[in-house]
């Protein structure tokens, strides 16, 4: 059976200066808090033996998204499609955008979709200026994403923002409203707000929701794996969230999980392909 | 000396089914606060009459600015055509939209432009649901607009609202900032916020004020004058308002204004000229 890793921060380059790799001990920690043991690959940072883990764990594919410059740090598109092209058939790209100027970022989306970047990622919280994600000022960005059928990752759950209401639905949900061709994909999947991004996405056909690593044993599990295995089947996203996850311990975990066959190759698979535009 | 007159509502149509002429009594006592009497030309509903006061007031074109209102009623943008095409060296076009779907309103906007409307028409406050002047939902029009270097016309003064949050400047304020390039006139000239609008045309180049009616006798008319002969005389635009004030008698009361020639000049007609594209 085929798999696509929704999330996965390779060890390379700029990711190397972000918290997840910088600071391993506190990776590592997260990592244990979730019940799995640290990777090799994150502990060695080797881009070789996350191939190899990917391998071993049966992903056929990665899909890796960079990070325009705010509190989470910075990783550019170049380098993300520079490592993507390293790995042929291995990884998809998704395009992070600086989201402060409209014209310069209406741009950025044009040239990262030109360039093959399968999808467009804001991460409104985590801008310079932490933008809520109904600020209007991205109206327009969401406009440009919808009229060109690009599809969107959104950064909205865990440590979007600078507090909790960053990842409060109700800006989540308001945007859906207003761009109902406009599919969004949740990236922590509107973690801790189980229950409303739940009821967000009962509502709301546009969206999709990637737990990630705040799937593992978090508060509201259940929820989601009921969600994933009835209404959400089509819309749930597999993902590690690698290197906070192992990107082999998380399948083996996952693997477990009461999902039926027939949603579980969708969640693993058919769900991410379709939602990239990878069918055509 | 020629006028251009950035408001009038002709006798004919759809407007005959507006307050402003169905309801005369009304009218008439507004138009007497201003200090005026009625034109005879609104009181006998006649087209004829008010191309005679035009004429006698020095008008030689009349800007008529549709409406897509719940509360106020609305105008056709097609009437407007029909009265512009009438009397094509008289009147220009000012298109409204509905802004309740993006997607509809952009191609309001374009079959507008197309149809040869100068400016596009946006009363946020009186719609069937209103809304402020920076709703996050205007923007992507907004976005548009700026674009394509197409003026908008944002009513954002008088009764625009239900109360008198509708017509904050700060609204106005981000607006104008959020898009610099893009050309926005005020009609009502944002009154009763006559220090707060005159702050926010000090500081956004891009806004232009237009107190039509609110001018006459108002408080705040000493300070809109004022900037009207200093700061703001590249960005301030003539209007009567037309019935609410006599389109003769106004001219005639605006002239004796303290405002020296040269501005006077292109307060009277060459800024909406410019702003336009009307040939004078």
């Amino acid at each position: 059976m085929s798999v696509i890793d929704f999330r996965i921060r390779p060890p390379y380059k700029g990711f190397l200066d972000a918290v997840m790799y910088s600071q391993p001990e506190r990776r590592d920690r997260f990592t244990r808090q979730l019940g799995l043991v640290p990777s090799r690959a994150a502990t060695e940072k080797s881009c070789e033996l996350l191939l190899k883990e990917m391998d071993e764990a049966g992903i056929d594919v990665g899909v890796v998204v960079g990070r325009s410059p705010g509190f989470l740090g910075s990783v550019p598109n170049e380098t993300v499609m520079e490592f993507v092209k390293a790995y042929p058939g291995r990884f998809h790209a998704i395009a992070s955008i600086e989201l402060g100027d409209r014209r310069r970022a209406t741009k950025e989306i044009d040239d990262a979709m030109a360039a093959g970047f399968k999808a467009i990622n804001f991460e409104p919280g985590a801008q310079v200026v932490p933008l809520a994600i109904d600020d209007r000022k991205l109206y327009p960005l969401y406009a440009h994403c919808e009229d060109r059928n690009i599809p969107m990752m959104i950064l909205a759950g865990g440590n979007a923002g600078p507090d909790l209401a960053t990842t409060t639905p109700i800006a989540l949900d308001r945007v859906l409203a207003d761009f109902p061709q406009l599919k969004i994909v949740a990236a922590h999947g509107g973690w801790p707000w189980v229950h409303q991004v739940l009821h967000i996405a009962f509502r709301h056909p546009n969206l999709y929701l990637s737990p990630d690593m705040y799937l593992v044993e978090m508060p509201g599990m259940a929820d989601y794996l009921k969600a994933a295995d009835g209404f959400l089947a089509e819309r749930f996203i597999y993902a590690s969230s690698f290197p906070l996850c192992p990107v082999k311990g998380y399948f083996d975990w996952f693997e477990k999980l009461p999902i039926r066959p027939e949603n579980r190759e969708r969640i693993l698979w058919k769900n991410a392909h379709e939602f990239l535009g990878l069918s055509a | 000396m020629t006028i251009i007159d950035f408001r009038v509502r002709p006798p004919v149509g759809g407007f005959l089914k507006m307050a402003v002429y169905a309801e005369a009594p009304r009218r008439n006592r507004i138009t007497r606060i201003h200090g005026f009497e009625p034109a005879a030309s609104a009181e006998a509903q006649s087209m004829p009459m008010l191309l005679d006061e035009m004429d006698r007031g020095g008008v030689t074109m009349g800007v008529i600015i549709g409406r897509n209102s719940g509360r106020l009623g609305s105008i056709d943008n097609q009437e407007i055509l029909d009265i512009v095409r009438a009397h094509p060296k008289r009147f220009v076009g000012v298109a409204s939209i509905d802004p309740a779907d993006r997607r509809a309103a952009v191609a309001q906007v374009t079959t507008a432009m197309a149809n040869g409307f100068r400016a596009v028409n946006i009363e946020p406050g009186s719609y069937a649901v209103p809304m402020q002047v920076d709703d996050r939902r205007l923007y992507p029009i907004y976005a548009h607009c700026e674009d394509r270097q197409i003026p908008v016309v944002i009513m954002a003064g008088g009764s625009a609202g239900p109360d008198l949050s509708y017509t904050a400047p700060k609204h106005l304020d981000r607006v104008a900032a959020d898009f610099p390039d893009l050309r926005i006139v005020v009609s009502h000239g944002g009154w009763p916020w006559v220090h707060q609008v005159l702050h926010i045309a000090f500081r956004r180049p891009n806004v232009y004020l237009s107190p039509d009616q609110y001018l006459a006798n108002m408080p705040g008319m000493d300070d809109y004058v004022k900037a009207a002969d200093g700061f703001l005389a590249d960005r301030f635009l003539y209007a009567s308002s037309y019935p609410f004030t006599p389109v003769r008698d106004y001219a005639d009361w605006f002239r004796k204004l303290p405002i020296r020639p040269e501005s006077m000049e292109k307060i009277l007609y060459r800024n909406a000229a410019a702003l336009l594209r009307i040939n004078v």
